[in-house]
Parts: C-alpha cells; sequence; structure tokens
C-alpha cells in the first residue's frame, strides 16, 4: 500500500511558507548545498533571515516530497571541508512555485501602494 | 571533540534515527560552519547567538523530524517488513480480543487465575524486593558494617542497628588504627523531651559522631549540618530537625534556625533543617544531635561500656575479612595490653564482629521472605499451570479450525504467532490486573503497624517490580501458549482431520500431559501446604508460651522524667510514689506498678552480677541477665507469679537495706537445690549499658534476696539469645528516668488511659505520656514476626489448594466431556453407572496420590530450609502431614466426584443417538 502524496499541495497560488521562499530564491540562479543556501538567504535579506540546519533539512526534505527541489551532483571541482556534500537544484515546479510567490507578494506591495500605505518608489 | 559538538549530537539523539544516521553528520558540519560565519560576520555576541539559535533549532526540529517521518509512506522507509509485522501482530490482536468476548467464562477464569497469582507475586516480591535486594536508603550502603562487641558467654550473643556494641575507646582506637575503614561512627537512639509552649512532646532523637552525619551524606534544607566542632564538650547542645518533624511541630518556620530549642531543661541550638529525603534505618528520628565524650568515656576504664553502636565504611576495595583480621589483631593486643579485663574477655567468650549493615537489618526476616517468595512462585506455577490446561482443552476445542488453517497452507510460525499472540496478550492483561491488586493490598499492608520489621516503611510498588511482574506474566503467556504448539507442530493433519470427525477417545499425548500436569499441581500443593501448616502450627506452639505474666487487663505508658525537673534520685522516688499513689485511687484500678524495662517493650538492659561467695573469672561464673527497676506493685499489676518469699513493698526505701527479686532460672543458676530467699548478689557499683563490668572488687555492693519470681519472657515469646534470666531491684533504691507505668483495670484497659493522662497532669503538666499499649498489644506486636508469614504462607495454601483442585476437576471434567461417546458405549455393552463412576474416581485418585507422594519428596527439600523458622514443631511433624495429605485429598476428592458423577450419569441411547 504505497500510497504517495499528492504532489500538488503546493499549486501556484498558494502562499508559501516564509523560508521555503526564501530558500527558493536562494536557488533560483544556481545549485547550492547547504551552507551555500543558509549564506545565500543571509545574503539576499541583508542578514535578517537566519536559517538553521535543523529547519534547512525538515524544509528541503518536504519541498523534495512536494517537488520543489532535488537533491545534484556537486559542482566539477567543488571541494568542501568536510566531504561532499549534498547539492539541490530548484525543480521547474519549484520555479513556479517561487514565481508565483514572489508574485504574490507583489501584487500585495501594489495594494500597499494603492492605499499609499508605501511610497511609490519605496 | 569540542563541547558544542558534543552538545549538538546529543541533541541530534533526539531525531529519528534514520534521518541522524543519514545527515546527522551533514546537519552538524552545517551548524558548525554557521558558527564560524556568526563569528566572522559579528564576533563573540555572533556566535554567542548563533549558538543559542541553532541549538534551539536541533531541538524544536526534532519532533518535527518525527512527525514527518511518521508521515513519510512505508515505502521509504527502510523497515518496511517490521511495519508489516507489526500490522500482522495487531490484527492477532484484534482476532483474539473478538475469541474472548465469545469466550467469557474462559477469559475470567483465566484472568481470575492471573490476578491471583501475579497479585500474590507482586506483593511478595515488592517486599522482598524493599526489603532484601535494594540497599539501603543511604550513600554507599554496600560498604557500611555494622562492628559489634559480643559476649556470647554473658548471654549477649546477637547485636544489631539498634543494639549497643561498642565503646568509646573502642571508636578512638578503631577510627585511627583500622585500615580498611575509611570512617568509623557510633550512635545511639534514644529519646527526649521537647519543653514547649504547647506542651511537652516525647521525641525520638539519634545522637551521632559528626562522621556520621558527614558519610551517610546528610543535606540541609536549612541551615549546616553538625560538624566535628559541635561534638566538642561544652559546645554539643547543638541539634538539626527531621524535615517531617519541622514541619509537624514548626510548620516550616525557616527562623528556627540559630534560635534554641529546650529538650530535657536544655537549650540546644538548632544548626540546620535536614533535607526531606534525609534518613537512617528509622523513619521516626525527630532530631538529630552530635555526640560528644567525656575523658572519663574515652579512657580504658569504659572499654567494655558497650552503650554505643558503632558502624564504619569500608575503604574503596577493602573487604569485610580484611577489616574483621584487624580487629582481631586489634582485641588481640589490647588483651595483652589490659591485663585486668583478661577474665572478663575469657568469661565472656569476647569477640568483636564486622557485618556488613544490610545483611544484618535484615537478618531475622531473609528466610521468611525468601521462602514466602518461594511460595509465592509456587502458587504461579500452580497457576500457570491451570492456565497451560485451559488452553490445552481450549485448543483442542479450536484444533479443527486451527489444523485447517494449518493444512490450507499456513505455516506452523504463522498459527503459533496468532496462539502466542492470544495467550501472551491475556497474559499481560492479566498480569497488569494481578499487579493493580497487588499495588492495592501493598497500600493495605503500608497502612498495618509493621514498624516491627525491618525497613517495612520501604516497602512499595516500584517500577523495576512492575517491570519484573509484567514480564513474569509474558513469560506466562508465552509458556502456557507454546503447549499446545509443541503438539501441532508434530502433528499429522490429515490425522486431526479425520480424527476430529469422530469423537475423541482417552489415551491421546494431550490427555496425558494434561494428567501430568495437574498431578505436578497436587505435589507442588502439597509443598506448599505443608510449609503452611508447619508455620500455623509453630505458631500455635508460640502462643501456647506462657510469657510469665498476665496481658489481659494491663494498659502500659511510658515517661520520661528529665533531669531539669527531677535533679536526684529521691526526686525520681518522690514522683513516682505520687504517681502511683494517685493510679491506684483511679476507679476500677486494681494494681498499679512501674519498671525500667516492660517485657516485649524493645528497650532492654542487663549488668553483670554474681554470687557472693564465688570468685569471678570461674569460668561460667558471671552473667549478664536483664537488669530491671520495678516498683512495689508491678509484679501484681503484672500477675508475675511469686514463688519463693516476697515482693517488694513499702519496706523496700531508698534507705533501706539494698534488695533484689531474681527470677526462677537465675535463683537456680546461682543456687541450684537451695533457697534463694537470703542470700546475697554482689554487682559493680556503676554499672551502665549492656555491659559494664568493671571487676573492681571493692567496689562491689551486696544484695539481699528476698523473693523468687516466675520467669518473665522479657524481650518476646521465643527470645533469639539462651535466655539468663533477670534480676530486680526496687525502684526506690535504683530509681531511672525513663519508666514505663503498668496499671492493672477490671474494666476495658483503654478506657484507664485517660484518667491516667489527666493523672500524670495533675503531677507535672509538662510530662507526656507516651508508648501507650496494652500488655496484649505488645505482646500482638511481638508476634508480627511470626503471625504475618504464617497468614500469608496460610493463603497462599489456600489458593494452591483451590488452584490445584480446580485443576484436577478441569482434567477430569474434559476428558468426561472427550470420552462421552466411549462411556456411551460402554454401558450399552453393559457397563453400570457405577463402573464408570469408579473408572473416573480411580483417574483422579491415581492423580493425586501420585501428586502428595512427589510432594512429600520436595518437602524433604523444604524441611532443611524451614528448620529455623519454626518453633516447637519439627519439619517432619507427622501430624501436619499426615493432616496436609488428608485435607489434600478431600479436596481432591471432591474435585474427582464432580465429574464422576456426570460420566455416571450419561444416557447411553442420547449419547449414540447424537
Amino acid at each position: 500500500m504505497t500510497v504517495s502524496r499528492a504532489r500538488t499541495s503546493f499549486p501556484p497560488g498558494t502562499p508559501l511558507p516564509d523560508h521555503w521562499f526564501h530558500i527558493l530564491l536562494a536557488l533560483a540562479d544556481d545549485s547550492r548545498h547547504g551552507l551555500g543556501i543558509i549564506q545565500e538567504v543571509a545574503a539576499q535579506t541583508d542578514g535578517r533571515v537566519q536559517v538553521w540546519p535543523g529547519m534547512l533539512y525538515l524544509a528541503l526534505k518536504r519541498m523534495n516530497e512536494e517537488g520543489l527541489v532535488v537533491g545534484t551532483e556537486a559542482p566539477e571541482g567543488f571541494v568542501a571541508g568536510g566531504g561532499r556534500p549534498r547539492f539541490y537544484r530548484i525543480t521547474p515546479a519549484g520555479r513556479r512555485a517561487c514565481t508565483a510567490e514572489a508574485d504574490r507578494h507583489l501584487r500585495l506591495v501594489n495594494a500597499a501602494r494603492a492605499k499609499r500605505v508605501l511610497r511609490k518608489d519605496a | 571533540m569540542s563541547a558544542t559538538r558534543l552538545l549538538y549530537r546529543l541533541l541530534l539523539l533526539l531525531w529519528p534515527p534514520r534521518v541522524r544516521r543519514a545527515h546527522g553528520r551533514e546537519l552538524e558540519t552545517l551548524f558548525l560552519d554557521c558558527l564560524d560565519a556568526a563569528r566572522r560576520r559579528h564576533g563573540a555576541p555572533g556566535y554567542a547567538r548563533a549558538w543559542l539559535s541553532g541549538m534551539a533549532d536541533a531541538l524544536i526540529s526534532a519532533p518535527r523530524a518525527h512527525r514527518q517521518e511518521w508521515r513519510t509512506p512505508p515505502a521509504h522507509r527502510k523497515g518496511r517488513p517490521w511495519a508489516e509485522r507489526a500490522s500482522d501482530v495487531l490484527r492477532d490482536a484484534r482476532f483474539a480480543m473478538r475469541s474472548w468476548t465469545r469466550e467469557r467464562s474462559f477469559t475470567l477464569t483465566v484472568l481470575a487465575t492471573l490476578v491471583v497469582c501475579l497479585g500474590g507475586n507482586t506483593v511478595i516480591f515488592s517486599i522482598v524486593r524493599s526489603v532484601l535486594l535494594k540497599p539501603l536508603p543511604i550513600a554507599g550502603a554496600d560498604r557500611i558494617v555494622l562492628v559489634s562487641n559480643l559476649y556470647p558467654k554473658f548471654g549477649f550473643g546477637a547485636a544489631g542497628p539498634g543494639v549497643g556494641a561498642a565503646s568509646v575507646p573502642d571508636y578512638f582506637e578503631r577510627r585511627r588504627d583500622v585500615r580498611s575503614f575509611d570512617e568509623v561512627m557510633l550512635y545511639r537512639r534514644g529519646s527526649a523531651t521537647l519543653d514547649a509552649p504547647g506542651g511537652a512532646d516525647r521525641l525520638n532523637v539519634l545522637r551521632a559522631t559528626p562522621s556520621f552525619y558527614a558519610l551517610l551524606g546528610a543535606r540541609t534544607f536549612a541551615g549546616r549540618t553538625i560538624t566535628e566542632q559541635d561534638a566538642e564538650l561544652g559546645n554539643d547542645a547543638k541539634v538539626m530537625l527531621s524535615y517531617a518533624f519541622w514541619r509537624r511541630r514548626y510548620g516550616g518556620d525557616a527562623s528556627l534556625v540559630g534560635r534554641d530549642i529546650r529538650l530535657d531543661g536544655r537549650p540546644f541550638r538548632v544548626v540546620g533543617i535536614l533535607a526531606a529525603g534525609f534518613e537512617y534505618l528509622w523513619k521516626d528520628i525527630d532530631l538529630w544531635l552530635p555526640l560528644s565524650f567525656t575523658a572519663d568515656q574515652q579512657s580504658d576504664a569504659s572499654r567494655h561500656s558497650n552503650n554505643w553502636v558503632m558502624i564504619a565504611r569500608l575503604k574503596t576495595g577493602a573487604s569485610v575479612d580484611q577489616a574483621q583480621r584487624e580487629i582481631d589483631a586489634l582485641n588481640a593486643r589490647n588483651e595483652e595490653r589490659l591485663p585486668q579485663f583478661r577474665n572478663l574477655i575469657r568469661d565472656g567468650g569476647y569477640r568483636t564482629i564486622v557485618v556488613p549493615l544490610q545483611d544484618d537489618v535484615v537478618r531475622d526476616v531473609r528466610a521468611t521472605l525468601y521462602l514466602l517468595w518461594a511460595g509465592a512462585l509456587f502458587v504461579l506455577l500452580i497457576g500457570g499451570v491451570n492456565l497451560a490446561n485451559l488452553f490445552l482443552m481450549r485448543s483442542a476445542a479450536r484444533w479443527r479450525e486451527l489444523a485447517t488453517r494449518y493444512a490450507l497452507g499456513a505455516s506452523v510460525a504463522r498459527v503459533g504467532r496468532q496462539v502466542l499472540t492470544e495467550t501472551t496478550l491475556l497474559a499481560v492483561c492479566g498480569g497488569a490486573m494481578g499487579m493493580a491488586a497487588g499495588w492495592w493490598v501493598l497500600r493495605l499492608v503500608a497502612g498495618l503497624d509493621l514498624d516491627v520489621l525491618p525497613r517495612s516503611h520501604e516497602i512499595r510498588l516500584d517500577w523495576q517490580a512492575a517491570g519484573a511482574m509484567l514480564t513474569l506474566a509474558a513469560a506466562v503467556g508465552v509458556a502456557t501458549g507454546l503447549i499446545p504448539l509443541v503438539r501441532l507442530s508434530s502433528v499429522n493433519v490429515t490425522d486431526v482431520l479425520r480424527d476430529a470427525g469422530r469423537s475423541g477417545t482417552a489415551g491421546t499425548t494431550a490427555g496425558r500431559l494434561r494428567r501430568l500436569l495437574a498431578t505436578a499441581q497436587v505435589a507442588l500443593a502439597f509443598m506448599l501446604l505443608i510449609g503452611a501448616a508447619l508455620l500455623l502450627a509453630s505458631f500455635r506452639a508460640v502462643l501456647a508460651i506462657d510469657p510469665g505474666f498476665e496481658p489481659a487487663g494491663v494498659v502500659t505508658a511510658a515517661i520520661n522524667l528529665p533531669s531539669s525537673a527531677y535533679r536526684d534520685a529521691s526526686a525520681l522516688g518522690q514522683v513516682a510514689d505520687r504517681l502511683l499513689e494517685r493510679t491506684r485511687a483511679l476507679p476500677g484500678v486494681g494494681a498499679a506498678g512501674l519498671t525500667t524495662t516492660i517485657p516485649l517493650g524493645g528497650n532492654y538492659s542487663s549488668g553483670i552480677i554474681l554470687a557472693a561467695g564465688s570468685e569471678p573469672g570461674g569460668g561460667e561464673s558471671i552473667v549478664a541477665p536483664h537488669l530491671i527497676s520495678a516498683s512495689d506493685g508491678y509484679f501484681e499489676a503484672m500477675r508475675i507469679p511469686l514463688l519463693r518469699g516476697r515482693y517488694f513493698d513499702r519496706r523496700d526505701t531508698a534507705s533501706a537495706p539494698p534488695v533484689v527479686i531474681v527470677d526462677e532460672r537465675l535463683a537456680r543458676r546461682f543456687w541450684p537445690g537451695r533457697d534463694a530467699v537470703g542470700q546475697r548478689l554482689l554487682r559493680p557499683a556503676n554499672p551502665t549499658g549492656v555491659l559494664d563490668l568493671l571487676t573492681r572488687g571493692p567496689d562491689a555492693r551486696s544484695y539481699t534476696v528476698i523473693g523468687v519470681v516466675a520467669n518473665v519472657q522479657v524481650t518476646g515469646l521465643t527470645p533469639k539469645d539462651p535466655p539468663v534470666g533477670a534480676y530486680y531491684f526496687p525502684y526506690a533504691q535504683q530509681p531511672a528516668r525513663s519508666i514505663v507505668v503498668a496499671v492493672r483495670s477490671a474494666q476495658d484497659p483503654e478506657a484507664i488511659i485517660a484518667p491516667l493522662r489527666s493523672t500524670l497532669a495533675s503531677i507535672d503538666r509538662e510530662l507526656p505520656l507516651y508508648d501507650v499499649r496494652t500488655m496484649e498489644e505488645r505482646l500482638d506486636r511481638s508476634l508480627v514476626q511470626r503471625r504475618m508469614p504464617m497468614v500469608i504462607a496460610t493463603a497462599f495454601g489456600a489458593v494452591a489448594l483451590f488452584l490445584a483442585a480446580i485443576g484436577v476437576y478441569g482434567v477430569l471434567a474434559a476428558q468426561v466431556t472427550e470420552r462421552r461417546r466411549e462411556i456411551g458405549i460402554r454401558m450399552a455393552l453393559g457397563s453400570s453407572a457405577s463402573d464408570v463412576f469408579r473408572l473416573v474416581m480411580r483417574d483422579g485418585a491415581r492423580m493425586t496420590l501420585l501428586g502428595i507422594v512427589v510432594g512429600f519428596a520436595g518437602t524433604a527439600g523444604m524441611a532443611r530450609l524451614m528448620a529455623g523458622l519454626l518453633y516447637g514443631v519439627r519439619p517432619t511433624d507427622p501430624v501436619v502431614i499426615g493432616g496436609v495429605a488428608l485435607l489434600l485429598a478431600a479436596v481432591a476428592l471432591v474435585a474427582t466426584w464432580l465429574p464422576a458423577r456426570r460420566a455416571a450419569r450419561v444416557n447411553p441411547a442420547a449419547v449414540l443417538n447424537e
């Protein structure tokens, strides 16, 4: 009785957990390993968001099950201190989910601007 | 490995093992990398923040990881076969429960048997575990030894943790010279009167050398513990309160520390409140005091003043034997050095023994408890056999079902698992219920006043005992399930299927097995009943012992006269006179007296004495009988018969010539065949404590014997030591501060207690009356160690008898049911009903007799074990054995008669038409 879970629990439009979004964004331009993701998330948020290993592991596992990311080979010539870490790559589905989430945020920002909560140029 | 890495790994232990194995290393490296990054960017504060957050993350994510792991479909997990197996077991369990509800009477029988057997085992095992197996609740209990000076030839051949058997010079010497000891401690249990505005209180106190508190790991709740400085003379008026007493008496007032309380009229500074868990062997100690010694106590003159209990802790690696050898050598040196004690040492058979404290504490009850434990296991065995028989019978009924499934391709393992699941589940359920029952019984036991038994307040059902019981239950389940399985695995299926078509006949393997089991039950029950009957007979023999006094109608109560209010002998004499005078005036009081040693009161003292004219040192000439002061009226109140001369009376005042009353034993020992009255006894001038003979001839005082009274069983109806007799001084001539009043009343003895209290209050409002008990109560309590095992063993015996009867009945009844067809044919062919009846009866009688014979052989082994527990009856007593055999045979006869009658009533026409 191998009932695999539905892969579509995150259809485009469903809000993603915040840290998932950050992780997907970090993976949007390149495949990365754990530390790479953590550092990239920190960089793209000016250090405001910190992802911790446990949380990262759980998120990657779930995202993997949802088909948003997949494990991948480390790039040629990558040498790390503690052996070969696992690398992750964003899938097309992941990219769609990421775009949808960014879009959702954009609409929110636009709504905020329309209500003059946010200045036009901010 | 750094502490951070270690801690992180420990946190990862909370994660699912599979995840930890696959990703643990990665998570760990990642965390350390994050820490590095944080340090590079934000320095030490960033590192600290990251450290905390990362650790918290590992902790918080653990339950989520478990949840995720659970949600993952089994295909992704490695342990898939296990999961499948588990679901099979669940299916078996559901199946089992369905079958239980179908066969309610079967289930109830099984459960009832298990509750009785495992309940009994829970109780006994908890007691055995708490009393014998668990270490004493003392730090380093396994290395603590009891060191006792014994004088077996003086009648002082055994000490204990409550009996003074060491002297002060011994303490200093052994502390200094015995290398095997880490530390040596002296203590003495006693009592003290607390003077407080709310009225005086009688308290239990323990006085001990400061090393005692240090070594037993005393910790305080408030204030400090007693230290070496508190044991300096003149600086020793210090006290620690037990937590319970402090809460009870002072309502937990912490400001008490540093203040004074008055004990026996003297101020004592409260230095600390002990933490709640601290206790020594007794639960009831209220106050803990330091112990200091005068120069006189420390001198060699006090060498054999054994007023203290000595315990010591062995150095790590040192053995009891080593310590014993060192002490022996020390004693030999002292004998050389101190010639004045040589006679004493030789005459008394002086020897110092070192024994582990725990062994000594439980010495009296060990054999009994192990025997009861064996009894409980016997009951379980008998019950287990019944269960096996029940399952066997049922498996016979379900034979077809199992065999069909087997024939259809179910493996033996599959069928076996189902049977085992059923029996084990049932057994564990029954075990849990039995444990609940046992727990309830233990609570009842705890409610009884069992402080006479060592460590009784520690008896409880802990989780180890509970685990052991559940394991035992599961073992019973597996064993009973295996029996039918053994049969299944060797069976020829076609035979069974064919056989099931006809009605079974006798002589099957199962039938033989069942008869064998029932015979074993009878044998076990017989042995158990013999044990119980012997204890019962022995108890009856003990009850028949003449205590030497008449307990009915006597109330006793203890009083302590503090030295602050009653300074000297004359004050003590006066208050005693006043008290007795007013007590005798109470309505209903027939006689009243007081004594220092009430029989069975737990407080005994002995002193060396010798007959005038015989020289000390003449081998057996010195004895140390019980030393008792008694007022006029005491012998009358206790109705201790006078054999010669007279009792004490008003003539025997402090200024009158010194007199003494001896008991029959002592009279016969000193003046065999002569009249003791008018003879003289010699006694050293200053005798205190257990054995304080300093052979100072010139100081000895002489006493004239004025009467001989009957022997009194002072320490118990069956004393452990050979009785050496007793001698009594008039209280007026030998007053003491700890006294017990004995009042004989024509009315209900309980009714005299209140007036007695007010009488005492009218004399001195500060004096508490404590340990108020009737003599019958004291007698009762002194018998607890005999009555308890007797009652328990009898209960076990009754259960065993019942179970064995059920066993025999069950086997025969099943046989009759199975052989109905055969019986019908026999009757149709001319057998009479009485022939059939005899046939079944013979079968039952054979099992019973064989069982009794085997059981009888088993009792031979038991006899040796039991000999030490019995009084007045030999383990091979023919009356006991014959009686038990008859009882068992009679019960088995009834159990046989019922199925036999049913067999005889079989209607052949009806059976053959079925």
